[in-house]
């Protein structure tokens, strides 16, 4: 967003770019709330006094009056948005005093988080006046009727760079907005992750057995150990089928030898890549081998 | 620390007493299931860094959980989208559909890009190289065989990918459409 917004009383966190929505999805108690409040001078009436940190900006713009504050939950929702779209062709006189609307602009403020994030426009409010949603009638009905799917969001009324409302997991305490292309995707990860996790519970809740055979485990109980447990073993980069952890060890660090050769050879040419990548596959089957009759 | 790789869980006689992320007795395989071996991603993220620099094994952790994350999140995009066509097996050119329908457009060039060197390299190296059926049959018994082969395969495919130089994701889009 390239708006010219001031903060103001609300702490506010930019929403997350879209390659990192992965990152989101590990983490689901990263919090991405918080909404911008633009005061503006439009129009005549007197500063309230909790606006007094407000910068003003020379902004004409359609008003709207505000009735009675709204309780919250859908039906007040709705009935705003029918009000925004049944008033937006006229303009009216800002009603009531400046401290009876300070205080009933108040409860708009909750109402502002979910405007901000759904229409990503610009929510000016006239000092002490009104409410005004400063967008082109073509935009705002756009937008607006995309809102009324709050919680079944409509994808194709969003914009490409839109965001979602994701329905909170256990420990959240802060509502996640994620990229609506991502949202299914993310469902489905949270449903895939519980069933794992459960299958994971079930697992570990039964006795696992320690060995599952007795001879393997009085030849493993024989062999000599090392400092620290591991097993001794002097034979090690022959292919022996008792090679231990030593000779494992030894292997990796061959390999990430030849990876480092690989990179190096592959800067000079594409062939030398080619060339010496093959014979690093022996030794990965001599890997594997050893590990079959581990 | 120590770089060694996780042991092969629920199999007979264990070399090590336990793996790099679990505790003692021995990891689960579901465990080294659902993440990618932290050895190779460690050596992946030392490319990165000065020759002098270290990296914290909570940051190795971190970069695990969410390259993991990544993987299984374009993977089930793109198996659903194969379970519509009453397809089996994912390809690459599913995985770029699924990166291009989950928001990560700036992915597709590059990916293209590999995907189409990759296939070329293959089949040269098939086509030229007599020895190397010989290889592959061994590491598909060894697929077959245990999961550590599989970080085996990963070193191995860690390395093809140092060669070609190329981010992270274009090297585990390569290595799951082959699996």
């Amino acid at each position: 967003m390239n708006l010219q917004q001031e903060h103001l009383l609300f702490s506010v966190s930019r929403p997350a770019s879209r390659p990192s929505a992965a990152t989101t999805t590990g983490f689901q108690d990263h919090g991405l709330g918080g909404f911008q409040v633009i005061a503006t001078d439009g129009g005549a009436g007197p500063a309230a006094p909790w606006w007094a940190a407000a910068a003003p900006q020379g902004c004409a713009a359609a008003k709207f009056p505000i009735g009675s504050p709204p309780s919250g939950g859908d039906p007040d929702l709705r009935r705003h948005e029918l009000r925004f779209v049944h008033d937006h062709e006229s303009s009216s006189a800002p009603a009531g005093g400046a401290s009876s609307a300070a205080m009933a602009a108040h409860p708009e403020l909750l109402l502002l988080d979910r405007y901000q994030y759904h229409h990503h426009g610009r929510f000016d409010l006239t000092v002490g006046q009104s409410m005004v949603l400063n967008n082109d009638s073509a935009i705002a009905g756009h937008q607006i009727y995309g809102a009324t799917a709050y919680y079944h969001p409509f994808y194709g009324a969003q914009a490409l760079h839109g965001r979602v409302l994701l329905p909170p997991a256990i420990a959240a305490d802060e509502p996640v907005y994620v990229n609506a292309k991502q949202f299914n995707g993310i469902l489905r990860r949270r449903l895939a992750r519980a069933k794992r996790a459960a299958a994971t519970d079930r697992r570990v809740s039964g006795s696992r057995k320690p060995y599952l055979h007795e001879s393997r485990h009085l030849h493993a109980l024989r062999r000599a150990r090392g400092t620290g447990g591991r097993f001794l073993n002097t034979r090690s980069r022959d292919g022996d089928p008792e090679a231990g952890s030593a000779g494992k060890a030894a292997r990796l660090q061959e390999e990430d030898r030849q990876a480092d050769a690989v990179f190096l050879s592959s800067l000079a040419s594409m062939a030398g890549g080619d060339a010496t990548r093959w014979p690093s596959a022996p030794s990965r089957g001599r890997g594997c081998c050893d590990l079959l009759k581990a | 620390m120590a770089e060694a790789p996780a042991s092969p869980g629920g199999g007979g006689g264990s070399h090590e007493s336990g793996s790099p992320r679990g505790g003692g007795g021995g990891g689960s395989v579901r465990e080294q299931d659902r993440f990618l071996p932290i050895a190779n991603i460690s050596r992946i993220m030392k490319k990165a860094i000065p020759a002098n620099g270290k990296i914290a094994k909570d940051a190795k952790e971190t970069v695990q959980e969410c390259v993991s994350e990544f993987i299984s999140f374009i993977t089930s995009e793109a198996s659903d989208k194969c379970q519509r066509e009453k397809r089996k097996t994912i390809n690459g050119d599913d995985l770029l559909w699924a990166m291009a329908t989950l928001g990560f457009e700036d992915y597709i060039e590059p990916l293209k890009v590999y995907l189409q060197k990759y296939r070329e390299m293959e089949g040269d190296s098939k086509l030229t190289a007599k020895s190397s059926d010989g290889s592959i049959k061994k590491d598909a018994l060894g697929h077959v065989g245990a999961s550590s082969s599989a970080a085996e395969g990963m070193g191995q495919q860690g390395a093809y990918n140092q060669g070609m130089g190329y981010m992270q994701p274009q090297y585990h889009n390569g290595d799951i459409s082959n699996v």
